[in-house]
């Protein structure tokens, strides 16, 4: 009788968002139900200690390292210049939609703590004072990186914040380092995918776009019976997704609503009750899927920022990446391409 | 200095432009024409090829039609839209099942 195929799952808390690795195994004999158990006890503590290198709510991070070093030269370790790198180069490429150095900004609405502590509530006023003369962000320009010595100087008064791009390239690494040999995974960072294959040969994975409307606070146990609710789903064996919004990550300054995302003209939140859209619905998520998680994770915040549908053409322009925007009256669109990247993305001869 | 030699075509034009009036003394040759048992027999041939070439033409128009028709679209991991899927997207109630995972916002 034909094996069946085995899944692995190994599911915990990390990173302030919830964490899931599944790996596929098709010949489960105990040797590779072994192999699966010990990556993904691997996977594990690899996560520990990116959360310990790339945190900004832990002072003895390397990053909090770094940022406290600011206005001189630090060299850094591999992964963490790496990172930096790439978060440069995406703020680069989205003319400074995506923005690293974007900590000062957050910092000033409020969010100086982790979400789990502050999540959807009162952080008080803004603190008075004098206000420091730097610029709060955009400063990508004169972060001076040396790849020779693995060096970075942040300007004076600078600081990052890698939250937009970290989970996606962990999810990259993970399916690299450790996830390769396995015919088919499916690795989750608090939203943000990496996928081969499927559940069994020839099915893919079913992933679902969650309803922001209705997230349950960050942090706190599912309170609904009936778990989360879904908009949809679409079948990926290849590449990654992610998903950004205002919709969760929000909490109360000065009774003031105020979230994560930055614009980067103003350097204040994104405004949330301003449509952002071409036909008066109020845009709440984008879903972005794309060959690195890395990248989906950078485009979707992106594409958020643009709003629809000029985020959703941003999406697709290439056929590299696509889309799918999630409104306030629970309507969806996707891009034009959404069906059309799904098949190539399973048919790429990089994911079998 | 000579006209260059004509190059081709069926008829000479002089150095002047104009084609020459014919000759009433030496009629041009009328053109070839089969006899009328010969043209039917042509006739028949032609149309007869024709034929031939219609029905195989049709034939392989058809043949590649099937071909594709019952092609799978999907190769190596077996990947082709599933049932309830509309431009990439499957509405909840096509799920069969809880899905293997969920995006939000991270």
């Amino acid at each position: 009788m034909e094996a069946m195929p085995m899944l692995t799952t190994r599911a915990r808390r990390g990173m302030n968002t919830d964490l899931a690795l599944t790996v596929r195994v098709d010949a489960p004999s105990p040797d590779a139900r072994a192999a699966a158990e010990a990556a993904l006890t691997a996977c594990a503590e690899w996560l520990e200690a990116m959360e310990r290198r790339f945190s900004r709510f832990l002072p003895e991070s390397e990053l909090s390292a770094l940022n406290a070093a600011a206005g001189s030269t630090r060299v850094v370790s591999e992964d963490l210049f790496t990172v930096i790198a790439l978060a440069l180069e995406a703020m680069a490429s989205t003319d400074g939609l995506f923005d690293p150095t974007v900590l000062p900004a957050l910092r000033a609405a409020g969010y100086d703590h982790s979400f789990d502590q502050i999540g959807q509530r009162e952080v008080g006023a803004a603190a008075h004072g004098a206000r420091s003369a730097a610029p709060r962000h955009g400063r990508g320009r004169e972060v001076r990186l040396d790849a020779a010595r693995r060096a970075i100087t942040l300007p004076e008064g600078a600081a990052l914040d890698l939250g937009g791009i970290a989970k996606g390239w962990a999810a990259d690494a993970l399916a690299a380092r450790f996830l390769d040999p396995f015919p088919a995974y499916l690795i989750d960072l608090g939203g943000d995918m990496r996928v081969r294959g499927g559940p069994k040969p020839g099915t893919p994975w079913l992933i679902a776009i969650e309803d922001a409307r209705e997230a349950p606070m960050l942090g706190a146990k599912e309170a609904a019976s009936s778990g989360p609710r879904y908009l949809a789903g679409m079948h990926v064996s290849a590449g990654a997704v992610a998903t950004s919004g205002d919709a969760r990550r929000w909490w109360l300054r000065d009774g003031r609503r105020m979230h994560h995302l930055i614009h980067p003209h103003t350097g204040e939140p994104v405004r949330t009750d301003d449509g952002r859209t071409d036909d008066g619905r109020r845009l709440v998520a984008v879903t972005a899927l794309a060959p690195t998680a890395a990248e989906a994770d950078v485009l979707a915040k992106v594409a958020f920022l643009r709003g629809a549908p000029d985020g959703l053409r941003w999406l697709a322009r290439g056929a590299a990446s696509a889309g799918v925007c999630a409104f306030a009256d629970g309507s969806l669109e996707a891009s034009e391409n959404l069906e059309e990247y799904l098949h190539a993305m399973a048919l790429s001869p990089a994911h079998p | 200095m000579n006209a260059p030699p004509p190059t081709g075509g069926s008829e000479q034009v002089p150095a002047g432009g104009q084609p020459a009036a014919p000759d009433p003394r030496h009629p041009p040759a009328p053109a070839y024409a089969p006899p009328p048992a010969a043209r039917s027999r042509a006739a028949r041939s032609n149309w007869a090829l024709r034929l031939v070439a219609g029905v195989l033409s049709a034939l392989a128009f058809l043949g590649f039609w099937q071909l594709a028709a019952h092609t799978p679209r999907s190769s190596g991991n077996g990947y082709a839209p599933p049932a309830g899927t509309s431009g990439g997207l499957v509405q909840p109630g096509s799920f069969g099942g809880p899905p293997n995972g969920s995006t939000r916002i991270s």
